[in-house]
């Protein structure tokens, strides 16, 4: 290939009015953060769906032409290959508790929902209002908690983009092995089994860990935030930490909005569990006997309507046992 | 992309939305937000109607032919609101920008203020591969020495400089389509 050095650029050569008009006119805009988000998420949706669309229409005409040569059973086949196409828009979440209204929207259309048992898709957006919480099962199992004035899009099972406001996820290890990926305008949360809140606020997001690690991803460089930890990342400004507590006051909207526990049926040790993971504390026996002999007790009635605490407070004495608080510990004893 | 390869849906996203999202700008009097929604409709839109895409056209014109009819949906949805004539909407100005050998021969000066000439010097970088739009907004909004362009691209400056000098020359002659009588050539060097 000849190259032509362009003499226009060269030095001395006077104007170059083909880099003042490029100048002039300026850098193209680009769309922000948020929009390119959730533009990215329908059309997605809107891709995904043209695939399984052309899948199906593929596998029907091999099918044709197979019925065409074999000309046997093939309706029967036909009907169940079609039953068996995924939605365009599968159900990832459900919606475990309510606290009031809020806005679930899919495919451009909005509805208000107040109760608990609805089935989200992806592509779903939740927006929930100045005195709403929710709480949400993905498919993988990780709890998600909206906070108050919160937007949400559920773009996959695995995958969230938080547009504002807060969301608390814990991805407990022992039940789920699914991760959640939360993306935002100012940068990315993965993770693997914790507990954290991702709170995205104008350009300023803020990560709290309560329990385990979170990987933060950001403008191409990558922070790892561990339990007891805050890291806040702006726009043009250095990342910032600050260790935190991981009970109280800071944690407290969570529990407003905690996903009901089954007590019908449930071991004390699975209640206790709960518990301390709801309220951010770590769970200690009195003595190493008494860990043994809970295992046994098998719990029955209801705690519906009762916080954590509250719910401690009910159960523990019915099967003989107290508990006191020292700090993050919960300590169980036997009853007097 | 519709044998549902992932890298090929980002790649289509990251290329088409911007552009589209800027074509709809600059006919909603720069509203942000609504450049935004139209943008997406007509990207969803397009992907849903992807298999019919048979390559008479640039994939861009096709993609604006969506964007249009999302801009006259909003507009009907809105009537009165940020209704922008465009000179790039004329036909024959839009047939030079989408073919790039189209025809007009009055001054620049005359018929575009600054910012209907700054959208359609973009809409011109938009056409361009992206990577001459690049290295001509990093060398001239940006002010990148061609050595910092080249460790960029992770380029030898002489290839760089090479990108460059097809960067401009593709600039010039799509631009020079659309306003003929617009001197791009440096001053004091006579026109070729």
């Amino acid at each position: 290939m000849t190259h032509t050095h362009d003499s226009e650029q060269s030095p001395g050569a006077g104007v170059d009015r083909l880099g003042q008009l490029v100048k002039l006119a300026g850098r193209r805009p680009v769309p922000d953060a948020a929009q390119m988000l959730h533009a990215r998420a329908a059309a997605r949706l809107e891709w995904t769906r043209v695939v399984e669309r052309r899948s199906w229409r593929m596998s029907f005409w091999l099918t044709a032409a197979a019925i065409a040569v074999a000309a046997l059973g093939t309706i029967a086949w036909l009907a169940q290959r079609h039953s068996s196409i995924p939605a365009a828009h599968p159900e990832i979440a459900t919606l475990e508790a309510v606290t009031g209204p809020l806005i679930v929207t899919a495919g451009g259309v909005s509805r208000s929902v107040t109760v608990a048992g609805v089935q989200l898709r992806a592509g779903d957006r939740i927006e929930t209002g100045a005195d709403t919480r929710t709480a949400l099962r993905m498919l993988g199992g990780v709890s998600v908690r909206l906070d108050h004035r919160t937007s949400v899009i559920l773009a996959s099972e695995s995958q969230l983009m938080l547009q504002h406001g807060a969301a608390y996820v814990d991805a407990d290890s022992a039940a789920s092995g699914a991760a959640l990926h939360i993306a935002t305008s100012v940068g990315e949360v993965r993770h693997t089994g914790t507990q954290f809140e991702v709170r995205l606020d104008g350009e300023v997001l803020q990560v709290r860990v309560r329990e385990g690690s979170v990987a933060v991803e950001a403008s191409g460089e990558r922070w790892t935030s561990r339990a007891g930890e805050l890291l806040v990342l702006a726009r043009g400004h250095a990342p910032e930490r600050r260790s935190i507590p991981t009970s109280g006051p800071l944690w407290s909207w969570v529990s407003d909005v905690a996903p009901p526990f089954t007590l019908e049926g449930a071991t004390v040790p699975a209640f206790l569990r709960w518990v301390t993971r709801e309220q951010g504390w770590t769970l200690e026996f009195s003595d190493a006997s008494l860990r043994g002999r809970v295992d046994r007790i098998v719990l029955h009635g209801s705690i519906a309507g009762l916080t954590a605490e509250e719910a401690l407070a009910a159960v523990l004495p019915t099967c003989g046992l107290t508990s006191r608080r020292e700090s993050d510990r919960l300590i169980i004893s036997a009853g007097q | 992309m519709l044998a549902g390869d992932e890298s090929a849906f980002e790649s289509f996203f990251d290329a088409a939305y911007p552009v589209l999202y800027r074509f709809a700008l600059v006919r909603l009097g720069f509203n942000r937000d609504a450049a935004g929604d139209v943008a997406q409709a007509a990207i969803c839109k397009a992907i849903g109607k992807l298999r019919t895409f048979r390559g008479e056209a640039a994939l861009l014109t096709w993609l604006c032919t969506f964007c249009r009819h999302e801009l006259y949906a909003f507009h009907r949805r809105n009537p009165g609101r940020f209704e922008v004539e465009l000179a790039e909407d004329d036909r024959e100005i839009r047939a030079a920008l989408e073919s790039l050998c189209g025809s007009m021969s009055e001054d620049l000066d005359t018929w575009l203020d600054h910012r209907t000439a700054a959208s359609v010097v973009q809409r011109v970088l938009d056409h361009l591969p992206p990577r001459y739009a690049e290295v001509l907004e990093w060398k001239y909004i940006d002010d990148l020495p061609v050595q910092d362009i080249a460790a960029r691209l992770g380029l030898r400056l002489k290839a760089a400089e090479s990108l460059l000098t097809r960067a401009r020359r593709a600039f010039r002659d799509a631009f020079h389509a659309i306003a003929p009588a617009w001197p791009l050539e440096t001053d004091g060097r006579s026109k070729p």
